[in-house]
């Protein structure tokens, strides 16, 4: 098993709280397009926020796992 | 206790608020405004919160639980527990989970059950606490009985033993922990896994981040080029293993090398199991397969940290004979295997992308231009094209899919992943204006299966061209691997004995026939041949061996046979150590890679930005102000007048991202160093690292240390100048005879000088050497003086008639020995130093190259200035000691100079660190060849021509190749981001994107390849060298 330097804590789960952390993100931002595109047509609206969600996500991915790493490797 | 449950508690109370989230949902979906959803909610919200939170926990603990059943080997029951805690079984997990979730899957159907089919009733939600309750106290006792590990009364867990083994088919796992149980954490080792399935920069961040995300992982540096991971780790933490599998995971394969050997002396099944164990127990060794039948044993392992002699001994340590089979293929006929296998598996998805790619694009523009006359009508039909296109993205494409999730999985954020949205963007808006053609994104007019299509296909056939060229880069490599005989004839008694060159060791025998590679390094002792030494050194002519002298491994023997004995073997042989050398610089960056390197690493994280910006822009400003309905996608018909305002952003938004290409930046600098460095290994010349190609493309001066560098190091005959009436014969015979005994350098010199010329030297009757002046012999019944002016004159010897020829030769910086017999003068011989062969003609090419040249020697100043006037330097440093050599180098750096040092001798090493490139010559001392950053095989100084030269052409391709990168993507990613659109209404199609994307890094491939072009002037000039006048003597000889 792979393990976080010093808190011995698996590196797969570091990746899995990065990714729950990162989607409760994205959801946020996802959320946050979908209220400032109310006045677009649902399609434009909810398929924007899915799209929004995605990104965001993936940029919030690399940023979160080395941040959750450092932050237990301290 | 605290601590390992906080995880699962942590996990359990997330997942009960995404319940929570949930059940709003559902709520909301049940009544007729927020307004009322939120007075539903807040009657009961507790209650549901609890049910959610313990229902989460359950699932969080059972994890947990799922976790110390792996780590102890199977599940342990109640009754096995009781009679002495022992486990009862090795089952898998997938037994394992099964029986948990029998234990306790009741109880969370029912308290899912309670929150999601009865919401809000009260009593319900009451009961789903208390099975919540219920389930949480029988996973907690589940866990206690398995917290402890398996150990039987009186029996020691070893440390390795919670390590997973699997054993299939008479195979074992290794567990393959360096050292076995003596190895404690803390020590760190080194070891080299080749990866395949690598195309570009990001790859290398996402294999480099998988592994250094490893426990017990120190170091890792992936070389793209040379396709290989080397990496520093703790051997007491990790394992090969674990390397592996997050390479795997990452979405790359591993190359691992298999030795076939032939096993004797097996009887038993017992046999079997003793040389797995030992085998599997080696460093590197990730599997071994033992078959007792068929008596052979197949071993995977990792060349970079075990050799197969090293598993072979481990057998033969066993009391087993095992020998290799010769039809086994060697690492470098794997590495082509590996590639080809890329090559043929991107080639296969061509076969099916391409055709079926071409078919929707001209489906897709049936009704353009004359395509109506040829196409049938159905082929441009939605339906057809997505039947089409969903193989190819199903397909071809899949692997950007997987490959992109395995590196999310990972925190890393790689190509696959640009890939993967572009291509399922594109597609998933063809599906939509198929399926659902009013939603927004252009209508049936605007399908872009075809975008799809080919920005699949574009990528594979990138993929496919970047494997097929990228192995041409490190051709300098296999061919040094192909010089490695893999047979050697080793004499053993009277018998000749055909074995690999790799059991070859050192002190046996070795027999070389006409046309055969000499196997390993040795020294012939008897026999005689010329040997081909060119591919190593350069050397074009042959090189003479007989008995006493070196051969080198992987050399060509030429004419005769002989017989050598091992002297170097394995991976201490010069062959292996060339081998390493290239290597090691091939893996290691350029000073100037570091800005390619953050460019290229923090890429696809900004143009996801960069995406991201862009949608928004387009979304909420850019269409509204810009939007036209006469918008067309770049080269071609299509207009997209029904686009709207999703599919318009979502569209540059893609764009955007499958038209970057960091594969370009990075692989801009690695490439061409590797094959500049390959290319300069042709000509015998070898960079330890690509910080000395960019150091040495740099140059302003070069100093050169004189004595056996310039020059030979050892004294010869120059001028032989008789008195009137003796020739010069009778002077060196004379003089000859007297030093005949000598150990003097000078002494020695004339001796050599005497027997060159053909002059047969006697013995002296009687010698005395007379320390600091000379020598007095009898020889040829009479009395000889030699030495110098103050021997002459003590001895009352009249020499007034030779004073000017003496002082004349003197100026020339020559030592000067009077030669009396009978106590009259006969002549004087003049000995000094001499040049090397091309040492003027170096110095002239490399003032041609506009470098200072300076010369430094200990010697005294005349002497220097005569060595340097005879070489064309103006710049001579004398008289300065070893130690202050290194200081002269920094005075030079100080005057902003980038300096190069070529020496030879231990009195070289600190002035050879101390400059920007230390040049040792190959025929120099190893540690001056150690302290150097670039190694000269040859002993032939034009070579510091060639490697500058070489080091030039190097980084000019890198700066081109940096140049056409950045170029490319700081003119398309704005092209695609819209930024034209106003003014043309024009916008780049995914397709298109995909097609420049693929250009890019084939052009800074393709660039690179022309290194291979390269020749140093020194060989495109067709006149011979002056040899002549370079063998001129002109140095004295400090006595």
């Amino acid at each position: 098993m792979e393990l976080d330097e010093g808190r011995g804590v698996p590196a797969t789960q570091t990746m899995r709280h990065a990714g729950t952390l990162g989607a409760l993100f994205a959801l946020g931002a996802a959320a946050a397009f979908a209220l400032a595109a109310s006045g677009f047509g649902p399609v434009a609206r909810y398929g924007g926020a899915v799209w929004v969600f995605i990104l965001t996500w993936i940029i919030l991915m690399p940023v979160l796992a080395p941040w959750l790493k450092e932050r237990r490797a301290a | 206790m605290i601590e390992q449950y906080r995880r699962p508690i942590a996990v359990g109370l997330l997942g009960g608020l995404a319940l929570i989230g949930l059940y709003l949902a559902v709520v909301r979906i049940g009544s007729a405004s927020w307004a009322h959803t939120v007075e539903l909610f807040l009657t009961d919200w507790y209650l549901v919160a609890a049910v959610a939170t313990g229902f989460s926990i359950q699932i969080g603990l059972f994890t947990h639980l799922r976790r110390l059943i792996r780590q102890n080997g199977g599940v342990r029951s109640a009754t096995a527990m009781a009679a002495g805690g022992t486990a009862t079984s090795t089952t898998s997990m997938v037994a394992c989970c099964l029986h948990h979730l029998a234990e306790v899957l009741p109880v969370i159907g029912l308290s899912g059950a309670a929150v999601f089919f009865t919401t809000y009733k009260m009593p319900i939600i009451l009961f789903g606490l208390a099975t919540n309750a219920l389930g949480i106290g029988m996973m907690l006792r589940t866990i206690r009985r398995h917290a402890k590990p398996a150990v039987r009364a009186g029996e020691t867990r070893p440390q390795t033993a919670a390590l997973p083994h699997t054993t299939e088919g008479g195979s074992i796992m290794a567990p393959a922990i360096q050292g076995g149980s003596d190895v404690r954490p803390g020590t760190s080792t080194e070891t080299v896994v080749p990866i395949v399935g690598m195309s570009c920069a990001s790859c290398v961040a996402t294999v480099e981040g998988a592994v250094r995300n490893v426990h017990g992982v120190r170091d890792v540096s992936v070389n793209l080029a040379a396709g290989k991971a080397y990496i520093t780790y703790d051997p007491g933490l990790t394992r090969l293993g674990d390397f592996e599998r997050a390479i795997r995971d990452v979405g790359y394969e591993v190359g691992r090398d298999t030795l076939q050997l032939q096993v004797t002396g097996m009887s038993c099944a017992s046999c079997v199991s003793s040389i797995e164990g030992a085998v599997g127990n080696l460093p590197g060794v990730a599997s071994v397969a033992v078959n007792l039948n068929a008596g052979t044993a197949v071993v995977g392992y990792n060349a970079g940290t075990v050799t197969a002699s090293q598993i072979k001994k481990a057998i033969r340590d066993l009391g087993y004979e095992a020998s290799e089979r010769l039809e086994g293929a060697s690492a470098m006929d794997r590495e082509r295997e590996a590639r080809q296998l890329e090559v043929t598996r991107q080639g296969r998805w061509m076969l099916v992308a391409w055709p079926l790619a071409m078919l929707v694009m001209v489906g897709t523009f049936q009704d353009v231009w004359i395509l109506p006359r040829y196409v049938p009508q159905f082929l441009g039909y939605p339906l057809l094209l997505f039947a089409l296109t969903t193989p190819i993205v199903f397909g071809p494409g899949w692997q950007f899919f997987v490959n992109s999730y395995r590196g999310l999985r990972h925190g890393v954020a790689d190509m696959n992943l640009l890939y993967a949205t572009g291509i399922g963007a594109a597609y998933l808006i063809a599906v939509i204006n198929t399926f659902w053609p009013e939603a927004g994104f252009g209508g049936p007019e605007a399908v872009f299966y075809e975008a799809a299509a080919l920005l699949t296909a574009f990528i594979i056939l990138g993929r496919y061209l970047e494997a097929l060229t990228r192995g041409r880069a490190s051709e300098a490599i296999r061919k040094l691997m192909s010089l490695q005989p893999k047979v050697a004839r080793v004499i053993r008694g009277d018998a000749e004995v055909e074995i690999p060159a790799d059991e070859v060791e050192v002190e046996d025998l070795i027999l070389v026939r006409p046309g055969e590679r000499i196997p390993v390094d040795g020294l012939v002792l008897d026999g005689y041949s010329a040997v081909d030494q060119s591919m190593l050194t350069g050397e074009s002519m042959p090189v003479e061996k007989r008995a006493g002298d070196e051969v080198i491994g992987g050399t060509m023997n030429k004419t005769g046979a002989f017989r050598f004995r091992a002297t170097r073997v394995g991976r201490e042989t010069a062959l292996a150590q060339i081998i390493k050398l290239v290597e090691d610089a091939q893996v290691s960056k350029a000073p100037i890679q570091r800005l390619a390197d953050l460019v290229a690493g923090k890429f696809i994280f900004w143009v996801h930005v960069l995406s991201l910006g862009v949608f928004l822009f387009w979304f909420f400003v850019g269409y509204g102000l810009f939007f036209s309905p006469e918008t067309r996608l770049m080269l071609t018909p299509y207009t997209l007048a029904g686009v709207g305002v999703f599919g318009f952003a979502l569209l540059i938004s893609v764009a955007v991202l499958v038209i970057s290409c960091p594969c370009a930046v990075g692989m801009a600098t690695p490439s061409a160093m590797m094959a500049g460095t390959g290319k300069a290994a042709e000509h015998g010349i070898l960079f330890k690292g690509a910080d000395a190609v960019e150091a040495a493309s740099k140059l302003t001066a070069i100093v050169f240390d004189k004595t056996g560098t310039l020059t030979r190091g050892e004294p010869a005959v120059t001028d032989v100048l008789p008195a009137p009436g003796i020739n010069e014969a009778d002077v060196l015979r004379l003089a000859a005879a007297a030093e005949v005994n000598s150990e003097h350098p000078l002494g020695e010199a004339i001796v050599r000088g005497a027997r060159d010329r053909g002059i047969r030297v006697e013995s002296p009757e009687a010698f005395e050497a007379i320390p600091g002046h000379g020598v007095l012999a009898q020889a040829s019944g009479r009395q000889v003086l030699l030495g110098n002016r103050r021997l002459m004159a003590e001895r009352g010897v009249a020499i007034q008639g030779m004073i000017a020829p003496a002082e004349r030769l003197e100026g020339e910086g020559k030592t000067v020995m009077f030669l009396a017999a009978d106590g009259r003068p006969v002549g004087l011989i003049g000995v000094a130093d001499t040049l090397k062969p091309h040492s003027v003609e170096a110095v002239r090419l490399l003032h041609t190259l506009g470098l200072e040249v300076t010369m430094l020697t200990g010697d005294n100043r005349r002497t220097a200035e005569a060595v340097a006037r005879q070489l064309g330097i103006n710049r001579v440093l004398a008289e300065v000691l070893p130690q202050d050599k290194a200081t002269e180098v920094k005075a030079l750096q100080a005057r902003s100079h980038r300096v190069a040092m070529v020496g030879d001798g231990i009195n070289d090493a600190p002035a050879l660190a101390q400059a920007d490139v230390g040049m040792a010559i190959g025929s120099g001392t190893d540690i001056a060849k150690e302290t150097g950053h670039v190694v000269l095989m040859k002993d032939d100084l034009r070579d510091v021509v060639t490697t500058i030269e070489v080091a030039r052409a190097t980084m000019r391709k890198v700066k081109q190749n940096l140049f056409w990168a950045f170029i490319y993507n700081t003119v398309t990613i704005p092209v695609a981001a819209g930024l034209l659109y106003p003014w043309t209404r024009q916008m780049v199609s995914p397709e298109l994107a995909a097609f420049l994307m693929a250009i890019s890094s084939l052009t800074v491939t393709m660039n690179t390849t022309l290194l291979k072009r390269f020749v140093p002037s020194l060989r495109r000039q067709s006149e011979p060298a002056a040899v002549g006048a370079a063998m001129a003597p002109v140095a004295g000889v400090q006595s």
